[in-house]
């Protein structure tokens, strides 16, 4: 069903905005979260991102903006809402949308703004040392304001009861990891609770990002996740490039999802090698995996300059080419990491111990990945049938499909099964991208322009969306959503009932960005 | 696998390994040796153990980190290797610029490990706040928060410049 036949059934709607894949309307506050519900409830859309505006200066209200995704359509539906500046509430959605949860919290740290009815208000994204009354997305906040050290209590769940003790591990752990803070409450060694405390690497980014210039805010959007730059700069540019409507050229194109399997190809090679190896203490698909990995990084920095995928994708097109040599040279060594890193795992995958280790761990149930709205292979792995890259195509995935590949297990097996699928996908993609390259241009002239735009990509690790407001010719608003935001709250879900010394072995199997999330 | 199968691969299959000549590094040796010296004379032991602490960085400087261990450059061979405590720690390493949420973590981590220990800052941000620097949610380079005693900048260093620079560090230490 299309966008605006749906919307056609809320009285109280009205469409504002209708463009080839998203289509715009307005509600009040009092009906968001009503209408909401029954677009994920009724019509089955994804909430898919849920962001806030300060417009106090023009109109004395912040706007509110949750964005569905309906897949079937291939469109976006934005709701806008509009939160007076006096009297700043709205009616929660999480309530009914469980997914809306984490955005609500992080909405009430930044801007202050209340989801009236929200079941668990406590902070987010502002720790202890940050005072009452801080709300750094407003724009009377200064980016480089220097804040008191407050003490404000940052409660965390806590289970009581006769022989159940709590674990604190974090934010510095034992391996050479990012910073996050866990607290398991167990019985014996089972998992009762677990929650997560994250926003230990909170740098500021969406603030920094208001004011700047397009080209100025792409380092700090390539430097978002380490792991994910390719991913990210390309979702960024192309929400730029959906402003300023230009199409770039088809031999960008299909560098730019050259580029983005190769991020994949790393990443997922490098988790096969993590979660067999690290995870289980099957040390010889670490070590081979990991070398196998080091020679793609080397890759990069040979036709890149530097060991992750970073500098070529910019607003317009691309920033280098590649040659026929350098497309050869990428087509041998990727084909070689994807031959021996079969050959590693399959060799693992034979071991009984080692599928005992992976199967029935850490169980994510379809129900709960839909109704948290996780995204990306996490996802699909628990049988979510959705991606980026067939829903909503981008760059060459038009032209060039890929299929999809779904698990139905939902355990850290399917995660890692799926992970080998995918990397056979990418290979044959990356195959298909290098020999049948088109000539041509990679860049085409661009005029930044004032409007908003969503872009979206399905990074190694799910789905990344950009939402940008461009105002006179710099940044007005820019939240880079990472899949991690979403998928972190399936800890919450898929931890409870496996043993503690499992955990590892299921955060390794989601790998989420602590950076990312923070930013 | 069946013994047939295996005695097959064993004798007819294809190489597994790599020659070492085929990914050896010359400089990357050479620092590795002087490390190894370097060690003995502050020491008087063979091994040097390092405490790694994120104070916010984008994670790329830790999959450096990580590939260290990996078979290019695996640094145990010079006694280098990662600690899963700072009381087992001769060195620091801290990535990223410090964020204020950080800032308590990388204190302590500071103090607990045993002195005289050596602080290097890993990569642009630890070593002068990087582009974040002044952000409201960042303190800044690492020497905001705890003594540094040498810099590795890079965005983020490649590995044979982090051995370099931990070279560097070993040199200026005193006995």
């Amino acid at each position: 069903m299309k966008s605006v036949e749906i919307i056609a059934e809320f009285q109280e709607a009205r469409t504002t905005y209708e463009a080839p894949g998203i289509v715009r309307a307005e509600v009040s506050r009092n009906d968001l979260s009503r209408i909401a519900a029954a677009l994920v409830g009724r019509h089955g859309l994804a909430l898919s991102l849920l962001f806030a505006a300060d417009n106090r200066q023009e109109k004395h209200a912040f706007e509110l903006h949750a964005v569905f995704s309906n897949d079937a359509a291939h469109e976006r539906l934005v709701l806008s809402a509009e939160v007076p500046e006096q009297d700043a509430w709205y009616s929660s959605i999480t309530a009914t949308v469980a997914a809306a949860h984490w955005y609500e919290r992080y909405l009430h740290d930044m801007f202050g703004i209340e989801p009236k009815g929200h079941p668990d208000l406590r902070r987010l994204i502002h720790h202890e040392n940050v005072p009452e009354g801080t709300f750094p997305l407003r724009k009377d906040f200064a980016w480089n304001a220097k804040m008191e050290h407050a003490d404000v209590p940052y409660p965390m769940q806590h289970v009581e009861g006769e022989g159940i003790y709590e674990i604190p591990v974090g934010p510095i752990h034992a391996g050479v990891i990012e910073p996050g803070h866990f607290r398991f409450n167990v019985a014996g060694e089972r998992i009762i609770n677990l929650e997560g405390k994250l926003f230990f690497t909170h740098k500021g980014v969406e603030k920094i990002l208001e004011g700047k210039t397009v080209g100025e805010g792409l380092p700090f959007i390539e430097r978002l996740s380490g792991d994910m730059a390719a991913a990210n700069a390309l979702a960024y540019c192309q929400a730029v490039e959906a402003i300023a409507g230009i199409e770039i050229p088809k031999r960008a194109k299909m560098l730019r999802s050259l580029l983005n399997e190769l991020e994949r190809m790393t990443m997922h090679v490098h988790d096969l090698a993590n979660i067999g190896g690290m995870g289980t203490g099957y040390s010889f698909v670490a070590a081979n995996g990991f070398r196998i990995k080091e020679r793609i990084m080397r890759l990069s920095a040979r036709v890149l300059g530097n060991r992750f995928w970073r500098g070529m994708i910019v607003p317009g097109g691309l920033s280098q080419d590649f040659t026929k040599e350098q497309l050869q040279d990428i087509l041998e060594t990727a084909k070689e990491a994807y031959w021996e890193m079969r050959e590693v795992v399959e060799l693992a995958l034979a071991s009984d111990g080692f599928l005992d280790r992976l199967q029935t761990t850490g169980v994510l149930p379809k129900e709960a990945a839909l109704a948290f709205g996780a995204v990306g292979l996490s996802a699909r792995a628990s049988g979510v049938d959705r991606d980026v890259r067939r829903d909503y195509p981008y760059a060459a995935y038009g032209e060039y499909p890929m299929p999809v590949v779904t698990k139905n297990t939902g355990d850290v097996y399917a995660r890692y099964k799926a992970r080998l699928d995918e990397l056979e996908q990418t290979m044959g993609f990356i195959e298909k991208m290098v020999s049948e390259m088109a000539d041509g241009e990679i860049m085409t002239a661009i005029e930044i322009k004032d409007g908003f735009a969503i872009g979206a990509v399905e990074s190694w690790r799910g789905e990344i969306l950009y939402a940008l407001e461009i105002k006179d010719g710099v940044i007005e608003r820019c939240f880079p959503r990472d899949p991690s935001f979403c998928n972190w709250a399936l800890f919450g879900i898929l931890g409870p009932g496996n043993i503690v010394p499992d955990f590892p072995i299921c955060n390794k199997s989601l790998n989420l960005s602590y950076s990312g999330t923070d930013m | 696998m069946s013994l047939l199968k295996l005695l097959k691969m064993l004798f007819f299959g294809p190489r597994v390994t790599e020659p070492k000549k085929s990914f050896e590094d010359q400089e990357f040796e050479k620092i590795g040796a002087d490390i190894k010296k370097e060690i003995r004379r502050l020491y008087g032991g063979r091994s040097l153990r390092i405490r790694a602490v994120d104070g916010g960085s984008t994670n790329a400087e830790e999959i450096e980190l990580t590939a260290l261990g990996n078979a290019y450059y695996d640094i145990d061979r010079f006694g280098l290797s990662f600690v899963a405590s700072p009381r087992h720690a001769d060195m620091l390493f801290v990535t990223g610029p410090v964020t204020r949420n950080l800032e308590r973590a990388v204190k302590t981590t500071y103090e607990a490990a045993p002195q005289p220990c050596i602080v290097v800052a890993i990569g642009d941000g630890a070593c002068i706040g990087g582009i974040w620097k002044d952000s409201y949610a960042v303190v800044g380079a690492v020497d905001k928060v705890i003594p540094v005693h040498v810099r590795i900048p890079g965005d983020p260093p490649t590995p044979t410049e982090i051995l370099k620079g931990i070279l560097a560090a070993l040199r200026s230490a005193k006995k």
